[in-house]
């Protein structure tokens, strides 16, 4: 599968971010990372040691990462996890919430599995 | 891509090891990159490479040490001014924004980012503050410029009239503020006389020069005490226009307001509105507007000055001797204008004393008070460094039994120390010795002959000159030294100095 292809099933936007990060050489190159990125195993880390900071910025840091990828879905989640972990607002639906994102995660993982 | 290249540094302080790295991917080619892993090693890196860190690309939320933490340090460090800082962050909330901003960032970035926005922005700012730099660096330098062209002139005033007047350094500062406050004064009430704002500072400077004329006095009669004698007098009166010549003399930037001013003011600021002044009788506004204000102002100094014939007048007693005219007839609307700063007069006179008692700064200081206190002209700064300088010289000049000696080529003057005077006729000064013949004719001396091996054996690569010659029955050791300004296609001499010291030998043990 192609990393279009990949995108397409994702219902996820490709030209956006060729545009966005300059090319398509670019986009080839830091998907590696993107899946080698640590913030969704920080964020399961700190939510289990109730370190509502530490979940706050991870999901902070993932927001902005699927965002600059144009993951929308997984962007969306994250994003929405993250004002429920914004210190001095906790939210009780925060852990609802992070089933949610781990289940947008595990799509695009298992997307970007296939590329090849 | 204008001038913009490897030399400038970016440090990028993100927390996602992601983000740097397409951060640097998009920014690396044209740019030197050093990234931080959160805000603690941002401040450390900065404060060990101040200077190199041409811009900061900078997180929010980051772990140890937050994004605003690293603009506040930035802050008090003074960091900030020099260095910007874009923050690129996912919180789009305007309360950050606002506080980003207002803690001195230059620009804010969302995320996601878009790579040639990044890249484009980036290269904006760093060529903003590159332009701004070098903006200010052209207008330190051209302050230096002037400050130099002022030092110039107060070297030639100092050397010439405060050597040989018993007159206090004060005087030439008091002048200088009298003049300045006067000429405001009249250019709040009328422009009638065609002199630009611009010009207030050279014709501040310019007063320096009132008195310039009095080298060509003999000292006897400059500091008599008591009362001269008509004769006397008469003599003394011959300062204006002695003056006049030796301005009219100068053999370089005749044509400069500076220059012109000065001549004005020499000429004629013992000129009285009604005609009854000297050299030249001039009456009413025939007398330029730059010598009637410094006429004002230097009657109303030697007034409240003590000097060798007379005790100082209070602030108050010469205030009523001008308004009674016994100093001679004022225009009429000068005499308002004095009326005016007079309130002010006497506790700023003091002040601007105290103002040059501090001690010496060094010209960028001079430039970056410019800038921050625009109450301060430069050309009263460069003043008082002159004034330490000039001060320092003075001291050793006077002092030394040695034959010493100082030619500068800016204003055509030589100048001797007082061992030296004795050997060139009792003076110690000479204006313009290098006009063809002036040496062999004016003066016969070892200073003669020591400046001219200087100057015909010295180049600007062997600037430095030594030799043993044989005047006048005796041995001298004599030495010199040219100095030379480089920055021109040619190099320029811009002084000479020397000095000449009698040995043992004799002229026929030499031979």
């Amino acid at each position: 599968m192609t990393i279009k292809e990949c995108y397409d099933l994702l219902g996820a936007d490709y030209n956006d971010v060729v545009i966005r990060l300059g090319g398509e050489e670019r986009v080839a190159r830091f998907l590696p990372k993107l899946v080698a990125d640590p913030s969704f195993n920080t964020l399961i880390e700190a939510f289990a040691n109730q370190d509502w900071e530490g979940a706050f910025r991870a999901s902070h840091t993932m927001k902005g990462i699927y965002a600059n990828f144009s993951l929308t879905e997984l962007q969306a989640s994250s994003a929405l996890l993250c004002e429920m972990l914004r210190p001095g607002v906790y939210n009780p639906d925060a852990a609802a919430q992070l089933e949610v994102v781990k289940a947008d995660y595990a799509k695009v993982m298992n997307a970007f599995s296939k590329i090849g | 891509m204008n001038n913009i290249g490897d030399n400038y540094k970016i440090l990028i302080v993100d927390d996602s090891e992601l983000n740097r790295s397409i951060l640097s991917d998009i920014l690396a080619d044209r740019f030197e990159i050093a990234e931080a892993c959160d805000g603690l090693e941002a401040v450390n890196y900065l404060e060990k490479h101040t200077t190199e860190v041409s811009l900061v690309i900078l997180d929010l939320i980051m772990p140890v040490m937050d994004g605003m933490s690293v603009l506040e340090v930035m802050n008090k460090n003074n960091m900030i001014q020099n260095i910007p800082v874009i923050v690129i962050s996912a919180d789009q909330r305007a309360e950050s924004v606002e506080r980003a901003y207002k803690l001195g960032a230059t620009d804010f970035i969302f995320r996601p980012f878009d790579s040639y926005m990044v890249y484009r922005r980036v290269q904006n700012t760093i060529m903003l503050y590159s332009k701004q730099k070098r903006l200010e660096e052209l207008v330190t330098h051209q302050i230096y410029e002037r400050s130099k062209n002022s030092r110039m002139l107060v070297s030639v005033l100092s050397h010439i009239v405060e050597f040989r007047n018993g007159e206090s350094s004060a005087h030439c500062l008091n002048i200088n503020t009298i003049t300045e406050k006067l000429l405001n004064a009249l250019l709040s009430r009328t422009n009638n006389y065609n002199i630009p704002r611009a010009d207030v500072p050279i014709i501040c400077t310019a007063s320096s020069l009132h008195d310039i004329g009095k080298i060509a006095i003999p000292e006897a009669i400059l500091n008599k005490p008591g009362k001269l004698t008509p004769e006397e007098f008469e003599i003394i009166k011959t300062h204006s226009l002695e003056g006049a010549k030796i301005l009219n003399a100068v053999p370089f930037s005749k044509d400069e307001p500076l220059i012109r001013y000065a001549y004005e003011i020499a000429r004629w600021h013992h000129e009285r509105f009604d005609g009854r002044g000297y050299p030249d009788g001039l009456a009413g506004d025939r007398i330029p507007i730059a010598a009637q204000i410094v006429s004002i102002a230097d009657v109303y100094d030697a007034l409240t000055s003590e000097r060798c014939y007379k005790a100082a007048y209070s602030h108050e007693q010469a205030l009523d001797m001008i308004r009674n005219g016994e100093c001679g007839q004022f225009n009429p609307l000068l005499m308002d204008c004095l009326e005016e700063i007079a309130p002010s007069l006497k506790e700023e006179l003091g002040r601007d004393i105290a103002l040059f008692e501090q001690s010496t700064r060094d010209l960028n200081t001079i430039a970056n008070e410019v800038f921050s206190n625009p109450d301060l002209s430069s050309s009263n700064r460069s003043l008082h460094l002159l004034e330490t300088e000039r001060d320092k010289f003075k001291f050793f000049w006077e002092n030394t039994n040695e034959v010493f000696f100082e030619y500068n080529a800016e204003t055509s003057v030589l100048s001797f120390s007082k061992g030296a005077a004795y050997l060139v006729d009792g003076g110690s000064m000479v204006v313009d010795p290098l006009k063809p013949g002036f040496l062999d004719d004016r003066f016969n001396s070892i200073v003669a002959l020591t400046l001219d091996k200087v100057l015909t054996l010295t180049s600007y690569e062997y600037t430095d000159f030594k030799d043993e010659v044989e005047w006048s029955g005796a041995i001298y050791r004599i030495e010199g030294r040219t100095v030379w300004d480089y920055e021109g296609e040619e190099p320029v001499m811009t002084s000479l100095y020397g000095y000449a010291r009698r040995t043992e030998k004799t002229g026929a043990t030499f031979q």
